[in-house]
């Protein structure tokens, strides 16, 4: 069993964080993405129906990102709340200059049932498109396969959806399906990526971690701050500005997963030391899931270590010195950068960082 | 066997929703509302809702998920809905006429049970969620005699309980007002006030080819397996002779016009959006047309 990670980017990106919202392996959107499209070309879809069906595989779940829910909310709060994160997904895809309206309709009705009682509109029987039908039935698939609990055979999954034939899944697209991955296409879980319509990826990437900073209302417009402070300080210290804004960007990917602890803790303090790793850890993890985006994911994993640890690559620096001089109240900032030089935060960065504010040292 | 006709109008609440939130919408009155799980969705988004229908069994699934605003059914009451309960008399032929036809004879007799229990329900939520949920589980039956092969075999309570609870995780408080009425299209026009009138309208034989799977119900709800839906139809807009354009139109018009509200949104398709866009412009000097996709077209008027 081959587990497809395209040579994607931003996309990519979106659709990790989907996997990390929803608790799946970081790929599993990837993976879905690929089979839906090639179950869209089995049925017959032209090439704008598979590219969307690929687009609506890879972001099925990236409406989670709007789901705010507290962890102890009833259970009624919480399935009311989950129910639109099809929709959520839907709008951000709509938005996404150079997507399709079709893309965003798979994945705004892909969670429907059969039957009526599905989410987020319980459309039922026909009403519900046939390309987000066989999204769902995609998802399904993929499910009990990787489920964690469970793991399950190709063979025995496909038994899987056959217990939902007519409930959860349409009877003539289950049946479909079984002949597409029962053996009738023998490279149904190879990887693919169709052609896909350019996609300005900074932009993209602003806009995904701007929702991901607007979860918690501590860190509302955090990464744009810390955006700007890595980029100027890497212009002073002669690196390239762009690649320094783009990893402080990144580690807002640290905050994706449904209870992400809040991070507005000192972060210079030692007892939060911890917690500053795992949300490092978490965004580098996400990171290096992705190609493009790979290079990255250990100078976000060294961001959160401290000067004396060790040899900390410079843009690690850089970050670390922007995650402090974000958080820290400016009274206090000048005095607790000055004294954490050398110890928690590289000097060099640190003076430059001072430099910058015109203060001499 | 029966036919399942597949021609199923998609009727997308949140699609509503964001027609409504663009142009500040905050109630919506559907006189032809059918199942409203439409209106359910824009209830459980804060809209005030206000449906009807002359189909009896549309109007208590309404009153179950859509005037109800915190209503549900205990374990012990869904087990009253769907076992026999010792002590009680059950009209065991009541739905003989579909033994052998529609259904099993198990089956049939599983109607009758729910029929007596569902009218023995207290309230007109529980009423209406019991319907609803039941209303799935004969869905479920008619597509398995299409397809024996191919869906599990699920003892009748079982599924019953299953949809029963599904469908009441669907209750909530939206802190307004939500009515639904049985009731033709110009009582439920005149009888509140909204900021926009949904229409998705009927085909111009809608009456003749209701899908079975209404009809029955309606049918099972009124205990009379022999019931005639049409007659329902027949004197109303659009009854008897809407076959041909101009009668049809005619119909519509009457429709619109007896709507106040500042909002018309009429669902078509692509096809006949020039037809509707023409009808809805008698009234509504601001018509815009917003089509999705190439399945839906909403043809919104505003005075």
């Amino acid at each position: 069993m081959t587990v497809p990670v395209g040579a994607d980017g931003v996309l990519g990106l979106y659709s990790a964080v989907g996997d990390a919202f929803a608790g799946r392996r970081l790929g599993f959107g990837r993976r879905r993405a690929a089979l839906a499209a090639r179950f869209a070309r089995h049925r017959g879809s032209d090439d704008a129906g598979v590219t969307a069906s690929w687009v609506a595989g890879a972001l099925a779940e990236i409406g989670l990102i709007e789901v705010v829910v507290a962890a102890d909310a009833p259970p009624p709060a919480r399935l009311h709340a989950f129910a639109d994160a099809p929709l959520h997904g839907a709008r951000m895809i709509g938005a996404f200059p150079g997507l399709s309206g079709q893309a965003a309709d798979i994945v705004r009705w892909h969670r429907e049932h059969d039957d009526g009682t599905g989410i987020p509109d319980r459309l039922r029987w026909d009403g519900i498109p046939a390309d987000a039908a066989a999204l769902g039935i995609v998802h399904g698939f993929l499910e009990a396969i990787e489920d964690p609990a469970e793991p399950r055979e190709p063979l025995e999954a496909l038994f899987a959806l056959a217990a939902e034939s007519g409930r959860r899944f349409r009877v003539e697209l289950v049946r479909t399906f079984r002949l597409f991955a029962g053996g009738a296409t023998p490279d149904w879980d190879a990887p693919l990526v169709p052609e896909l319509p350019a996609i300005d990826e900074d932009a993209a990437l602003v806009e995904l971690v701007a929702r991901l900073d607007a979860r918690d209302p501590a860190t509302g417009g955090r990464s744009e701050r810390l955006a700007a402070i890595a980029a100027g300080l890497a212009e002073r210290l002669g690196m390239e500005p762009g690649e320094s804004a783009r990893l402080a960007r990144l580690l807002a990917l640290g905050g994706a997963a449904e209870n992400a602890p809040h991070d507005d803790f000192d972060p210079l303090s030692r007892i939060a030391r911890e917690r500053r790793a795992g949300v490092a850890r978490r965004a580098a993890a996400i990171a290096a899931s992705v190609p493009r985006y790979a290079p990255d994911a250990a100078s976000l994993a060294a961001s959160a270590a401290w000067f004396e640890d060790g040899a900390q690559d410079r843009p690690a620096a850089v970050l670390a010195l922007a995650v402090a001089a974000d958080a820290l109240p400016p009274p206090d900032a000048l005095r607790r950068l000055t004294a954490a030089a050398g110890t928690q935060l590289d000097p060099e960065v640190t003076r430059a960082y001072l430099a910058g504010l015109g203060t001499p040292r | 066997m029966i036919d399942l006709p597949a021609r199923t109008r998609r009727i997308s609440g949140t699609r509503l929703l964001e027609l409504c939130r663009e142009r500040g919408i905050d109630s919506l009155v559907d006189p032809f509302m059918g199942l409203p799980m439409h209106l359910s969705v824009l209830k459980r988004h804060g809209i005030a809702v206000h449906g009807g229908d002359l189909l009896e069994w549309f109007v208590r699934a309404g009153e179950g998920l859509v005037a109800n605003d915190f209503t549900i059914l205990r374990e012990s009451e869904v087990a009253e809905v769907v076992e026999m309960l010792p002590g009680r008399i059950y009209p065991a032929d009541l739905f003989r006429a579909w033994e052998g036809v529609f259904f099993s004879e198990d089956q049939c007799r599983y109607l009758g049970v729910w029929h007596a229990n569902v009218h023995a329900l207290r309230s007109d939520g529980q009423t209406g969620l019991a319907l609803v949920g039941l209303w799935h589980v004969l869905c479920h039956w008619l597509l398995k005699a299409r397809h024996p092969d191919e869906m599990l075999d699920v003892p009748p309570s079982e599924l019953a309980w299953h949809y029963i609870r599904e469908t009441e995780r669907w209750v909530v408080s939206n802190g307004r007002r939500n009515t639904v009425r049985r009731a033709d299209f110009a009582t439920t026009l005149g009888a509140v006030k909204a900021g926009a009138v949904y229409l998705a309208p009927p085909g111009r034989s809608g009456a003749k080819r209701i899908d079975a799977r209404v009809w029955m119900w309606e049918a099972w709800w009124q205990g009379d397996p022999y019931l005639n839906v049409e007659r329902l139809y027949r004197d109303t807009v659009f009854g008897g002779r809407i076959n041909d354009d101009a009668s049809y139109d005619r119909a519509i018009a009457e429709v619109l016009a007896a709507s106040t509200a500042p909002y018309v949104i009429v669902q078509s398709s692509a096809a006949e959006a020039a037809r509707f866009e023409r009808l809805v412009r008698t009234g509504h000097p601001h018509v815009e047309v917003v089509a999705p996709n190439a399945d839906e077209t909403y043809i919104i008027g505003k005075r």
